[in-house]
């Protein structure tokens, strides 16, 4: 089922919590809404339920429009971040609910239940309460509760939040699997960025009630469109920058000239770049010129993070972020001077719009 | 803090047991030492048998209406968006701070022999007995069952709800299946709690009871009436094991089967009501609200009512309180003892609350089982206990007030102390550890570190202490010496000698002073610091 979300509005007194947010979501796909907390993800998942209705804007299930359907009829699933689950009911009961309230006959219920505990690896649990549980597994009883009755739309609010970093991992795998599998529509909304690029088909990055971009994981990471995604989205070195030759392609930052891919824009327009820490590197100080941007700086930390070090450098007064792999050939020692270089086409061009970049 | 720890323990053994075990020892006691007599006569008492039969039908039936009222109103204030919330849930806790019988006062001056309504209709029936009360019950403990079930109702997580309604369940299904399937646990526990409430109720029953004769009352008859201290002693034993089954059902089964789990992400917010409850409920809920407000309005009403169902002129005489040479010094020797009581009490419990919470010396079980005990106590039995433990030496208290502050205290601990642990219990303890670490000692810690954090319950412990001092009956009225009345016990003699307008006067009189000193300390120390008077 395809889901469109048509300028959205949801207010909660004064304050605008989703604000003329458009989204299309085709079927089988899995859409992360990603942001911080207040960005509006959760309330954008909640109209979608139906459990908050939109001050303005339409939804769509495949075309038709569900803005005056109550919750119990829209036949979307969901699974709260709470989890949820009855707790005067067993394991069982607690899936068959949405089945007994259908009305479903007995042998048919019981033979969902039992596809469904298969499909979350219960086996052995039916009988269980929901505080004689893990987490983990109270986790998948949601799951398997949410998806009992067919729905062809999957919501998941935060599913991992209270868990282990290490079931954390796991789950999203088998998630992402039982997603796949069963070709469901689904939104995941998460605070956890890498959360979302692992498991999201795109990702759509939240902020102020309205989405910031939208694309495919490796888009949104590789081209952030705004300083905003670049900063969210895993870690960006943002560069206030003025051009100074636009056909060039030279950019002025803390009066250093770089040579960057630029892509329009006007001789003294300001611009961001956005430059991950991956794409820094660190040569020699001698090291022969190999058409690299060369920034000099002093080291101030270097901190040891498993598979690479991440370094803080200060160059012209501001911090950059630069992860290198353990052995570079280079010694690192603190307050030390450091060169580190880029290549033109390693660093993504942002207009500046001036709100979080400084 | 061995010496805090002793004394505490002592006062417990001297002010909990030793009554309780004179009362059970008087019960046993034969001309040729230890006996059954008195039980084989009492049960061999059709009499006396009907007595212990109406006492449990009473409170039974007392019961379950209260618990339904109760869980209308709790389920109304939390888990609903109806209009007048505010004023519903105000309404239900208003009996906390009466006198327990105003209520019976109010029906009597609405369905009594004078009654507005009994004359109006020229009705040839009146309230006494029974229906008397069950009705007067419903409302002087509702509050009880309404602070439990509110509590229980209002930690829902609203997504259970949500989960339900996402499920294809309908508000019907949602609310049976769903929200009273969590309320279950909550709803024993108020029962079992508002029974033994009941069973121990003393002022309705006098004043409202007519022939029908409960043990609290019989146990007075026999006691005040007759000097028969072994069958008041016996009745005594008997009132005390339902009470103490229900009260230790509460405690060690109902009690641990709370479902209220308050894990991330849980929301206590309320979802839309749907229209097929919102309407039924506002209306039962708000005309339950404005009843109470009703039989509250009465008191200050009949007051000044020259005589209530003849006379409708107003008039201040009642005030005068020309019916007795007391005069108005009653409701004066009420606030001694309620001021009393507040100080002395809420010192004592919270030293009891800090050794059994945070110190754990040996014996913390003997002092937390024996601070939890007057739970289940019936007043009337600290009153008959207290008769027999402190009319000799050493502890020779009779005729003094320090017998009506001790009875006070004791019989009231068991909340107090329950509020001292839950508070300390929300102060980390590694906070005194770090005053520790610092250098301090253990008093210094106590009393900079853990008692300015204490403040608030501290308040709220004294309030609760003041208020019950105002209010309570059915001990003191065992205990009280000539020259010493109290305002409560004052209210039954007037009305007994057919001066409604007095015990009117009196009993607004004391809700006055209870209002208003609530009012004053929530001034005082800031409203969200004192919490609401629980039970």
């Amino acid at each position: 089922m395809r889901i469109s979300l048509d300028r959205l509005t949801k207010r909660f007194g004064a304050s605008t919590a989703v604000d003329g947010l458009s989204l299309e979501i085709g079927q089988g796909e899995l859409v992360s809404l990603v942001g911080g907390s207040g960005c509006g993800k959760t309330t954008t998942l909640r109209v979608i339920a139906g459990f908050e209705r939109p001050d303005a804007g339409e939804i769509r299930f495949d075309g038709r429009v569900v803005n005056d359907v109550p919750p119990r009829k829209r036949g979307v699933g969901i699974v709260f971040q709470s989890y949820a689950l009855f707790p005067t009911m067993t394991v069982a009961e607690n899936i068959a609910f949405g089945l007994r309230v259908a009305r479903w006959p007995a042998a048919r219920t019981y033979e969902r239940v039992a596809e469904m505990v298969a499909l979350t690896r219960l086996g052995g649990l039916e009988g269980r309460y929901a505080n004689e549980l893990s987490g983990g597994q109270q986790q998948r009883v949601a799951l398997a509760r949410a998806l009992a009755r067919r729905p062809e739309i999957l919501l998941l609010d935060e599913p991992l939040s209270a868990l282990d970093a290490k079931i954390r991992l796991r789950l999203r795998g088998e998630i992402r699997k039982i997603q796949q599998d069963l070709g469901i529509t689904t939104v995941y909304v998460t605070h956890d960025q890498e959360e979302a690029l692992s498991i999201a088909d795109r990702i759509a990055v939240m902020r102020n009630g309205r989405i910031e971009q939208v694309g495919r994981p490796v888009e949104v990471y590789a081209r952030p469109r705004t300083d905003f995604v670049a900063d969210f989205i895993g870690i960006s070195n943002l560069l206030s920058c003025s051009i100074v030759s636009a056909r060039a392609g030279v950019v002025d930052w803390e009066g250093e000239r770089l040579r960057i891919a630029l892509d329009g824009g006007a001789d003294g327009d300001r611009v961001v770049l956005s430059l991950r820490p991956e794409k820094l590197g660190v040569v020699a100080e001698r090291a022969p010129d190999d058409g690299r941007n060369r920034l000099h700086g002093v080291l101030e930390v270097a901190t040891f993070l498993g598979p690479f070090v991440r370094l803080e450098v200060t160059v012209h007064g501001r911090p950059l972020w630069v992860d290198v792999p353990h052995a570079t050939g280079v010694l690192l020692e603190r307050r030390k001077p450091v060169t580190l270089a880029f290549a033109p086409d390693d660093c993504v061009v942002i207009a500046a719009t001036g709100s979080s970049a400084d | 803090m061995a010496a805090t720890v002793a004394a505490i323990l002592l006062l417990l053994l001297a002010f909990v047991l030793w009554p309780v075990l004179r009362v059970l020892a008087t019960s046993l006691a034969g001309p040729a030492g230890l006996t059954l007599a008195n039980y084989a006569e009492f049960f061999s008492s059709w009499r006396l048998l009907r007595i212990l039969v109406n006492s449990l039908v009473v409170s039974t039936v007392s019961t379950v209406i209260t618990v339904a009222v109760a869980l209308v109103l709790a389920y109304s204030v939390t888990r609903t968006d109806i209009p007048g919330k505010r004023f519903v849930s105000l309404m239900s806790l208003l009996p906390l701070i009466s006198p327990p019988f105003l209520v019976s006062l109010a029906f009597i001056l609405l369905f009594g022999r004078n009654g507005v309504i009994t004359q109006a209709l020229h009705l040839d029936w009146s309230i006494y007995g029974f229906t008397g009360i069950v009705v007067s019950q419903v409302f002087t403990f509702l509050p009880q069952a309404y602070i439990l079930l509110a509590n229980v109702l209002g930690n829902i997580d609203v997504s259970l709800e949500e989960a339900a309604e996402n499920l294809g369940a309908g508000p019907l299904t949602t609310l049976r299946r769903v929200t009273l399937s969590l309320a279950r646990p909550g709803l024993a526990s108020a029962a079992l709690i508002v029974f033994i409430l009941c069973m121990t109720d003393f002022g309705n029953p006098i004043l409202i009871g007519g022939r029908y004769n409960v043990l609290a009352t019989e146990i007075y008859a026999q006691v005040i009436g007759m000097s028969n201290f072994a069958a008041g002693t016996t009745m005594s034993i008997v009132l005390i094991v339902p009470c103490l089954v229900a009260y230790l059902v509460n405690a060690y089964w109902v009690g641990t089967k709370s479902y209220v789990t308050v894990s991330a992400g849980a929301r206590t917010a309320v979802r839309p009501t749907p229209p097929a409850l919102r309407r039924p409920l506002f209306v039962l809920a708000g005309g339950a609200a404005l009843f109470i407000a009703l039989i509250y309005a009465l008191i200050p009403l009949g007051s000044v009512v020259r005589l209530w169902g003849s006379d409708w002129s107003l008039s201040l005489r009642h005030y005068a309180f020309a019916s007795s040479a007391e005069g108005a010094s009653p409701i004066w020797n009420s606030v001694k003892l309620a001021a009393l009581s507040g100080v002395i009490g809420t010192v004592v419990a919270l030293a009891a609350a800090y050794v059994v919470e945070r110190k754990r010396p040996p014996g913390r079980r003997a002092i937390e089982a024996l601070s939890l005990l007057p739970a289940a106590l019936p007043g009337t039995v600290i009153g008959v206990g207290y008769i027999l433990a402190f009319n000799v030496p050493p502890l020779l208290l009779t005729g003094t007030v320090w017998i009506l502050v001790t009875s006070v205290v004791f019989w009231k601990f068991p909340v107090a102390v329950l509020a001292g642990i839950n508070a300390l219990k929300q102060i980390d303890p590694a906070i005194e550890e770090a005053a520790v670490s610092l250098g301090a000692g253990s008093v210094r810690t106590f009393a900079r570190v853990v008692m300015p954090l204490l403040t608030g319950s501290a308040f709220s412990i004294f309030v609760y202490f003041f208020v019950n001092g105002m209010v309570t009956v059915s001990a003191v009225i065992f205990l009280i010496y000539p020259g010493f009345n109290l305002g409560s016990v004052a209210i039954l003699n007037q009305v007994e000698n057919g001066y409604p307008g007095v015990a009117c006067a009196l009993g607004t009189l004391i809700l006055a002073i209870v209002i208003g000193s609530v009012l004053l300390l929530r001034a005082l120390v800031g409203g969200d610091r004192v919490a609401v008077l629980k039970l």
